[in-house]
């Protein structure tokens, strides 16, 4: 009967995506025998594309960070010439536009760690009457890099709690707090916060509620050394990472939805797939949230420990996205169409406000925009652009809706978004759509059964932040031979952190195994 | 050479424990977190609501609506949601074959939602699925459905307020889905005028099921270009008659029909000056004639850990050979756009043809095709999905 799969393996991969791919990568280089299943029919999860019209569309990336130029490469790029599928970069030329009542400007990127250069465009554009302002971004920045390279650090070479007060003292001292009280220390004048702080909306918390430590490594990351984008979308590092695991004879299936993870005395025995094979093994990698795996995955669920849903309940989850994706008749510049990449806040800053609005159906106003035409001209055929409008809703926020009602939400929020960008741009958007697309949490879900719909893992608050989920490792393991990759995991969410995650994964794994054997 | 800073935030103890703080919160906030059992996931439950994947079906009626075509209704056990203009595809167990077909629905939507879909079958020519479902197909056989592909409904946003539908043949099925759902709408959300092209009246499918929904949102003109006695229009569908029956202002045509039809229509549109933006078709190259005595190549497929050798026709498709020896692969568009029969050539010469090839780049570069539409020039190997019927 069992033609397909070998009766057992040393670990079991659930789900191809970024973090997936990564762990299995990581296991079959230490020799294990590793099976990725995959219930879609592609590798990547959100890190995807698709077709429309003969164009391929990114289905999710917006900007990436960690990768590095060629002569300063950082880990990303370094990850996948080390695999032997480099991929092709597009350096987006600044970070983000960034609009609201109170301040339009660009945010230019780093070179190398330096700052200058947006600090410099920061302090233009705010104005800096006695000079403090230049001095206080300075010591900002070189505390985010700080806190940065500690934890870049950190996440290789744990170390005590005394060491790391001392060799790593600004990670230490700014760990316990929000980003709220850290800008607060600095007395930013409010542009500078709003530009400081109105792109992270994607973290999913409110400033007052958002860990500095996270947000410090992402912008130290980001506006340090610029962001990128694959050339051909988000995909190409799904291909790539599938490709290069392949290689290394790292089994991969698709199409096989994996049900039932099966434990027996607090310890994995194996897999049940929805066609209803068993694979035995004793380790298994999720990409699914906790929720999905310990709320209905684990067979029988009476071994689903009580510190298992505590834990679970415990936290919240991030954000998902609504996303129209336009094809239009026109080419970027004919329509007014000059940034990359454009934040829009109406209101001003107000992250709060963002936070409520993303829990509930209510008129939503802030937006992302991205053209990628304006960075990559093959991005669609000649005469037309890509353009994208995108919202940040918590998957919860549709949860009840009915089918017809889900339509009628979908065709609502869009007609919003065309609305506000066609007065934004002067322009009637609805006389030059070729093709429209709409993704929304259903469409996350369906595509890679993501908990709620959610793309972003948990919401960073003080309770998961970086430094409380460090010092209490191994808090979240409630069954041998379980373990996950993915946004929901220590190094968070985002398409370069998953690579993190994956590689995280794997090495408990074989930690793991190599404890057994001493034993 | 780091800057040195000099940050003190709430006084030096305050700094130095507030990873510790945060972790004993951490621990303290999942200690006092109630056990109760984890919250079901409503957007998978929509999502699969929504998009039911491969599913089991009943034959429920087979009724003859023209010269050889039937109407077929299945029952599926579970309500079904699409838009009109949605198609669906039928997966069949004919001999030792599997073969998979898509047609579009041509019942509304709100009989979807009691688990009723039809479509229409026209008995084509070496059509091996077309005839069996004239022929064969009874009523209770069990058939395998899935429901909801393509991009062939109208978007209120995208689209114009008035849509001219121009048809031929069986292409009639997704304006029919049309003209019930909007027939059945206080508020129709936009106007139907269907140009419906046949040989002679008695060609005409679903007649009186068509006339019977004319109404304030749709109109049905029948256009004949064989029958010299018909009253109404006579010829094909050409510039002048579009014109008369396009109203004033913004219009979207929707075609759907012979592929033949397709390239006539678009010269029209074309010299009436009609934005292609606002042209939307549904008509496909259909697949080469079978050669009399083919080449044949060695096909070498691998699935998981098993690996069989098949013998492979030039003139046909990978996919049109694994379904021959029955091997069952998760398929649904078949005119190589969808990419669900997506797989990875592991060596040998193959050629890509039909009107669209709806590869990523990347996959273009790592040898993946869809099967559908790609043709063997030599022995190949590949390796394909492990996929089960339901």
């Amino acid at each position: 009967m069992n033609r397909f799969f070998k009766p057992r393996y040393d670990v079991v991969v659930i789900g191809a995506a970024l973090a997936g791919l990564s762990a299995a990568i990581e296991l079959r280089r230490a020799g294990l025998d590793v099976l990725v299943l995959e219930q879609h029919n592609l590798p990547g999860g959100v890190a995807t594309s698709y077709l429309r019209k003969g164009v391929e569309i990114e289905a999710s990336l917006h900007e990436m960070c960690s990768v590095g130029t060629e002569a300063h490469p950082l880990r990303i790029r370094q990850y996948f010439e080390r695999l032997g599928h480099p991929v092709e970069w597009v350096k987006i030329p600044y970070c983000f536009r960034y609009i609201s009542p109170n301040i339009d400007m660009e945010l230019p990127c780093g070179e190398n760690g330096d700052f200058t250069e947006p600090i410099d465009a920061i302090v233009k554009a705010v104005g800096d009457k006695d000079g403090t302002l230049r001095e206080s971004l300075e010591d900002f920045f070189e505390l985010c890099k700080q806190v940065q390279h500690s934890m870049n650090e950190l996440s290789v070479k744990p170390m005590g709690k005394i060491k790391m007060f001392l060799k790593h003292r600004p990670f230490v001292i700014t760990s316990g707090y929000t980003c709220r009280e850290i800008f607060d220390f600095f007395r930013f004048p409010t542009e500078v916060e709003e530009i400081l702080s109105a792109y992270w909306v994607y973290l999913g918390s409110p400033i007052a509620d958002l860990p500095f430590s996270i947000y410090a490594y992402i912008l130290s990351d980001y506006i340090g050394s610029g962001p990128f984008i694959p050339k051909h979308t988000s995909y190409e590092l799904s291909a790539k990472l599938e490709a290069g695991a392949k290689d290394l004879g790292v089994h991969v299936e698709y199409g096989c939805r994996v049900d039932k993870v099966l434990v027996h005395d607090g310890k994995v025995t194996g897999v049940r797939l929805a066609s209803g094979e068993e694979i035995a093994t004793e380790q298994v990698i999720c990409g699914a949230y906790p929720n999905t795996v310990y709320g209905r995955m684990i067979e029988p669920a009476e071994e689903v420990p009580v510190k298992a849903k505590k834990w679970v309940n415990s936290t919240d989850l991030g954000v998902s996205v609504f996303s129209v994706v336009l094809l239009l008749d026109k080419e970027a510049q004919e329509l007014g169409i000059k940034d990359y990449a454009t934040f829009i806040s109406p209101r001003g800053l107000a992250s709060e406000f963002y936070y409520q609005q993303g829990l509930g159906d209510e008129k939503w106003d802030y937006l992302t925009v991205v053209c990628p035409n304006i960075v990559h001209e093959d991005a669609s055929y000649k005469g037309t652009c890509l353009y994208s409008i995108t919202y940040l809703p918590h998957g919860s926020s549709i949860q009840g809706l009915s089918p017809e009602q889900y339509e009628e939400y979908k065709r609502k929020h869009v007609q919003q978004f065309l609305d506000a960008e066609s007065k934004r741009l002067g322009v009637d958007l609805r006389s030059h759509i070729i093709e429209i697309i709409v993704e929304t949490p259903v469409t996350i879900s369906h595509y890679t059964g993501a908990y709620l719909g959610t793309i972003y893992g948990y919401r960073h608050t003080m309770h998961t932040n970086v430094a409380a989920r460090t010092l209490t490792k191994g808090d979240d393991r409630f069954i041998r031979g379980l373990y996950f990759a993915g946004a929901h995991q220590l190094a968070g969410d985002g398409m370069a952190p998953q690579i993190d995650n994956g590689t995280a994964a794997a090495r408990e794994a074989l930690s793991d195994r190599k404890k057994g054997k001493r034993a | 050479m780091k800057r040195k800073l000099h940050i003190n935030i709430k006084g030096m103890a305050n700094d130095a424990l507030g990873a510790i703080r945060a972790a004993k919160n951490r621990t303290k906030k999942i200690a006092e977190t109630p056990a109760d059992d984890i919250a079901a996931d409503a957007v998978t439950s929509l999502a699969q609501l929504l998009h039911p994947g491969v599913m089991r079906a009943e034959v429920k009626t087979i009724e003859s609506v023209g010269p050889s075509t039937k109407k077929v209704n299945f029952f599926i056990a579970k309500p079904v949601y699409f838009l009109p203009g949605t198609s669906l595809t039928i997966t069949l167990c004919i001999g030792e074959s599997i073969a998979t077909r898509p047609y579009s629905i041509c019942s509304s939507p709100s009989l979807g939602k009691q688990g009723v879909v039809s479509i229409l079958v026209k008995e084509v020519e070496d059509g091996f699925v077309s005839r069996y479902i004239n022929h064969d197909l009874k009523i209770g056989d069990e058939v395998v459905l899935e429901i909801g592909l393509g991009n062939f409904s109208v978007n209120v946003i995208r689209d114009a307020p008035h849509i001219v539908a121009i048809a031929g043949g069986v292409g009639i099925a997704p304006f029919l889905a049309m003209a019930h759902y909007l027939h059945e709408q206080e508020n129709p959300p936009f106007d139907l005028t269907i140009l419906y092209g046949s040989q002679r009246e008695k060609d005409i499918l679903c007649k009186e099921e068509l006339d019977g929904l004319e109404g304030k949102a749709v109109r049905v003109i029948h256009v004949l270009s064989d029958d010299p006695s018909f009253k109404g229009e006579k010829g094909f569908i050409n510039r002048d008659i579009i014109q008369k029956y396009s109203p004033e202002g913004a219009v979207s045509y929707f075609l759907c029909g012979p592929k033949k039809m397709e390239e006539f229509v678009f010269g029209e549109l074309k010299s009436l000056g009609v934005d292609i933006r606002h042209v939307r078709s549904d008509c496909h190259t259909p697949s080469p004639k079978l050669e009399e005595s083919p080449h044949t190549y060695s096909l070498t497929v691998h699935q998981g850990e098993s690996v069989r050798i098949l013998k492979a026709r030039e003139d046909e498709t990978l996919l049109e050979t694994l379904e021959r020896a029955g091997i069952y692969v998760h398929n649904r568009c078949r005119h190589g756009v969808c990419g669900a029969c997506r797989m990875q050539v592991l060596s040998g010469e193959y050629e890509v043809t039909g009107d669209e090839d709806g590869r990523r780049a990347i996959d273009k570069q790592y040898g993946y095709v869809h099967s559908c539409r790609t043709y063997p020039r030599g022995d190949m190997e590949i390796r394909i999905n492990i996929a089960i019927l339901p």
